[in-house]
């Protein structure tokens, strides 16, 4: 385990320090542009109703996944295929008494929506990654509510072995104040602290295990912001879902740090629906909108 | 007649589409997965796209698959009877338009046509007596019905408003929707305009989807509109195109056309513009603005490649390339009416020459299959099935652009290319059809015999006077032509199996190379007066003084009596007088003797009251003229014009015709059976068709069955 010391920074958080900077976690630097280019890209948005930004984000990319079926597939044999499917569809329609039309024609169906498929894996697959990061960028600004000043929250600190938690305590910065004492849940290796945030900005409070420090962030505001709920050790999930935030050395007794954030649904006129389902409306729609307008076959 | 006004159905299939999507969509969305499931909208489209053909499939299959015994058993139980009485199961019927027996029987002897050959040694070949007059539409109207003219009503491709004096298309009427709500300049239709088949009688396949034995009917002439029946049809010629005509296309030049008026077509000039070139591809009326002059137009731009002679054109967006003496694929066109409104139509371009002046011929607007403005198929989807299975195909009536040719728009290479190009389309059609159709009629019309013989006839006939310098090059195409057709016919030999195959043609061919301007010859005869100081008329009789005038000929073969009571300005009073004149005009026509070279020009005059019977005789010429052979009526005089001379030269490329004598122009009958029949005639094609699947031949046909043997081929 590397040793790690703390300092108090000028607004009285607490700052990890990493004197042996080869062994410390690193953010990716690819993922941090990524994150940069997100938060320029709501930034407009900052303050208004998140479901404009999830609108322009939608559509955005409903747009730019039609652009890519659009040059990545090969449309006209995508069209070709498509025909032969209706065509097969229809012909079970035309001729119903004739039972061996029927059958082939079901069988023709299957085997080219088995075609169309490998015909769409391309774009697909070129689409995967992409839409990963994006959803991984978007599940982090619109699925939690940032805290207010006022409200109170958990943090949780979770650890790997049976009695560790006992020697686990809490500093915090100036704007967090501890509302209870520790709740040890020793089943749980987990320790929750009831906090309560009392201005706006972004805290680092510390868990302190065996003289070491480790942070977890936490964010009181108004606005949209990018939330990370828990702090974990490194793994290829929380490369894609965690990307704003370093991860927990990995000899460390501890597994992770949680805040538990509200959820966050999003007002479309009398509905309130998960961010994902607007994503997904909105998105379809400006495909439907693109596909017309760029002749895309899909 | 407005186009749109007259497509209301095509934005159904559209609408179940977007309601189909829409539920789907729903369904998902109030179903939700994990979120991380999810990979973005290209793929939520491709799932579902694939999802929704796949339960679209299971539904109408499961469907099918359930209640597939019980119909199964109840149509055995009411078809057992039939296919326990029939003769055979399947019935095939290829009919190849305008096959000469002459032709063939001269091609059959110098070895050029096994399979023809075939037929004929082991089951059938006979001359097929036509109708009179031997015009396409009057015979498959026949062959379909069984009847004569005057049962069916179509006597000719145009028939005369008695009122007026003017004709219109005997087979079909397209009328337009009567009331329209004015918002401001728009005129928005409020209904449906109407088309009604005008050709009466019942087409065998009705009798035989009636008694439950399907039929798959492809490209029949004077099917349009399509009607009911059990089984499924394609409409064949008459078949309107985009513009509401009979096909009407479109050259495109960077020279000066002002003065070229084509019949049949419309030429533009390119407007240049920094090395491209614009035109634009005329349409229907806006069917939103039916006062507004102009049509609707769908513009595109041309440009020439500097290092070679390939053009890379643009329209709405696609592009696509052509190389000089090369047709494009299928073009799909919206015309675009306002508020969302569109006419879609096909056209191919053909690239004619790219220097040193730029020559682009664009065929007529077809309706588009796959989203039909007007109906052509029964059902509606049936065109659709056609076109998502083997690509757009032309559906225009009279889709070889023999006028295109005529008018030099095209030049021989290029119109036999598009022959072949249609030809091509209708084989795969008739052979989709021939494997659906196990059991039961199959029956497709080729039209591609019909219009090669009329185009290039001149090059097999010396005594066409037309100019003939490419004699050796084109001197081979009919007999290609035929060998193509027997090949065809090898083909579906190989397919048919048990079936029995019918290899028919509506009549036979002569060359035409000179014209009877017939409405001259009774101007010059006193029988047709024109108004004081004129000489002559331009169309549809425009110049003619009806009080003075006692016959008048319109049409290929149609000469009517100026009669009281029925003609608007009618002098002729009905009865004695009418046949007396009938008669006085039989006498005077009948042998008729081209001075210039001797020859007899009309061998026969038929008087309708004795060669049609039926409903609708009424609505017949007085008189059928039966031209000899190498005459035919003059381009001006099927027009109602009236010219200087009554005999001249058929310069035209269209040098072979049949609208003649009927006696002189017969089909052809082949078959894989042998048919017992004296003097068969295209009008006993139905009721034997009938009779050999067991069932009673209506009292009203006028064909009698022919006996079928039991061997085959």
């Amino acid at each position: 385990m590397p040793e790690l010391s703390y300092t108090t920074a000028n607004d009285g958080s607490i700052v990890e320090g990493y004197p042996h900077r080869a062994h410390a976690p690193q953010r990716s630097a690819f993922l941090t542009l990524i994150s940069g280019a997100f938060d320029l890209f709501f930034r407009p948005f900052r303050a208004a109703n998140p479901a404009y930004a999830l609108v322009a984000i939608s559509f955005v990319v409903g747009v730019a996944a039609m652009l890519v079926f659009r040059y990545a597939s090969n449309q006209r044999a995508m069209r070709r295929i498509k025909n032969r499917i209706h065509a097969h569809i229809l012909e079970v329609r035309l001729f119903p008494d004739q039972l061996g039309v029927v059958s082939r024609a079901y069988a023709r169906v299957v085997r080219y929506t088995f075609l169309y498929l490998v015909y769409t894996l391309q774009p697909l697959l070129i689409l995967l990654l992409p839409m990963l990061i994006v959803l991984a960028q978007l599940n982090l600004r619109f699925s939690r509510l940032p805290l207010r000043p006022g409200d109170s929250f958990i943090l949780k600190a979770k650890f790997t072995h049976p009695g560790t938690d006992a020697a686990a305590s809490l500093r915090l910065p100036l704007g967090l104040a501890l509302t209870a004492p520790p709740l040890h849940i020793p089943i749980l290796r987990e320790v929750d602290w009831r906090i309560r945030a009392n201005t706006e900005g972004s805290f680092w409070p510390a868990v302190m295990v065996a003289g070491n420090a480790f942070t977890k962030r936490v964010v009181v505001s108004s606005d949209l912001a990018a939330l990370y709920v828990k702090r974990e050790r490194r793994s290829w999930l929380n490369w894609f879902s965690a990307p704003g935030e370093r991860t927990l050395p990995a000899a460390t007794p501890l597994r992770a740090i949680e805040v538990n954030y509200a959820r966050r649904a999003i007002h479309a006129g009398p509905f309130e629906i998960e961010w994902w389902v607007f994503f997904l409306i909105v998105a379809f729609a400006s495909g439907l909108v693109a596909k017309v307008i760029l002749r895309v076959e899909l | 007649m407005n186009a749109k006004q007259r497509f209301p159905s095509a934005m159904r299939c559209d609408r179940r589409m977007a309601f189909a999507i829409f539920a789907a969509f729903i369904f998902i969305v109030v179903t939700p997965a994990a979120a991380h499931a999810y990979v973005g909208p290209g793929a939520g489209f491709a799932f579902l796209s694939s999802f929704l053909s796949l339960f679209l499939a299971f539904v109408y299959s499961l469907f099918a698959f359930l209640t597939w015994p019980i119909r199964r058993i109840y149509r055995l139980v009411r078809g057992f009877k039939i296919y326990r009485r029939a003769k055979v199961r399947r019935v095939v019927i290829a009919g190849f338009d305008g096959l000469d027996p002459d032709l063939a029987t001269r091609f059959m002897q110098e070895g050029k046509l096994p399979n023809f050959a075939r037929l004929k040694d082991t089951g059938t070949f006979h001359r097929l007596a036509t109708t009179c007059p031997p015009i396409s539409p009057v015979a498959w109207s026949t062959f379909m019905t069984g009847v004569n003219p005057g049962k069916h009503n179509i006597y000719d491709f145009l028939a005369r408003e008695p009122g007026s004096y003017l004709p219109f298309l005997s087979s079909a009427r397209i009328r337009d929707v009567k009331k329209r709500l004015k918002a401001g300049r728009y005129k928005l239709p409020l209904g449906k305009p109407q088309v009604k088949l005008l050709r009466k009688g019942i087409p065998f396949w009705h009798f035989l989807g009636k008694a439950g034995i399907f039929s798959s009917v492809i490209r029949v002439p004077i099917t349009f509109p399509p009607e009911k029946f059990a089984g499924v049809l394609l409409s064949g010629m008459c078949v309107p195109d985009l513009q509401g005509s009979q096909g009407t296309f479109s050259f495109h030049s960077t020279r000066d056309l002002s003065d070229e008026k084509p019949e049949g077509g419309q030429c533009l000039r390119f407007q240049s513009d920094n090395g491209r070139f614009r035109s634009h591809i005329p349409g229907p009326e806006n069917p939103l603005r039916p006062d507004e002059k102009a049509p609707l137009r769908v513009d595109f731009t041309v440009t020439l490649d500097s290092a070679s002679d390939r053009v890379e054109i643009e329209i709405r967006g696609r592009r696509f390339q052509l190389r000089p003496g090369e047709y494009s694929d299928w073009v799909e066109l919206e015309f675009e009416a306002g508020f969302g409104v569109r006419a879609r139509g096909i056209c191919r371009f053909y690239l004619k020459q790219a220097r040193p002046d730029l020559e682009i011929y664009v065929s007529p607007v077809n309706i588009d299959p796959s989203r039909p403005a007007l109906p052509i198929s029964h059902p509606l989807i049936y065109s659709v099935y056609l076109s998502k299975l083997l690509g757009r195909y032309a559906t225009l009536g009279l889709a070889e652009d023999t006028w295109a040719l005529n008018e030099e728009c095209l030049d021989e290479e290029a119109f036999l290319k598009q022959c072949y190009l249609i030809h091509d389309e209708r084989t795969r059609m008739f052979f989709d059809a021939l494997e659906k159709t196990p059991r039961g009629a199959c029956v497709c019309v080729f039209d591609i015999t019909d219009r090669v013989q009329h185009m290039f006839w001149r090059f097999i006939d010396e005594s066409h006077r037309a100019e003939n310098q490419e004699m050796s090059r084109y001197q081979g195409v009919i007999e290609d032509l035929y060998r193509h057709m027997d090949a065809l016919v090898g083909r579906i030999l190989s397919q048919i199996g048990n079936g029995v195959l019918i290899v028919l043609s509506d009549h036979g061919f002569k060359a035409f190379s000179r014209g009877v301007n017939l409405n001259t010859w009774l101007r010059q005869n006193g029988y047709l007066a024109l108004k004081e100081g004129f000489e002559q008329s331009a169309e549809w009789f425009a110049a003619v003084d009806w009080d003075r005038t006692r016959a008048y000929a319109m049409g290929l073969n149609g000469l009517y009596i100026n009669q009281k009571g029925r003609e608007r300005g009618g002098i002729i009073a009905p009865g004695e007088a009418t046949r007396s004149l009938k008669q006085e005009l039989r006498e005077k026509l009948e042998g008729l003797v081209d001075r210039e070279t001797g020859k007899v020009a009309i061998s026969r005059v038929f008087d309708s009251e004795a060669v049609f019977s039926g409903p609708y005789h009424e609505n017949a010429p007085d008189l059928v003229i039966g031209y000899a052979p190498t005459y035919r009526a003059g381009w001006d005089s099927v027009k109602g014009k009236i010219t200087g001379t009554v005999f001249e030269d058929n310069q035209k490329a269209w040098s072979g015709d049949h609208c003649i004598d009927p006696r002189m122009v017969p089909g052809v009958l082949f078959s894989n059976r042998r048919l017992e029949c004296d003097h068969p005639a295209i009008m006993d094609v139905a009721p034997s068709v009938l009779d050999w699947f067991g069932l009673p031949v209506p009292p009203h046909m006028d064909g009698r069955p022919w006996t079928l043997a039991s061997e085959k081929v």
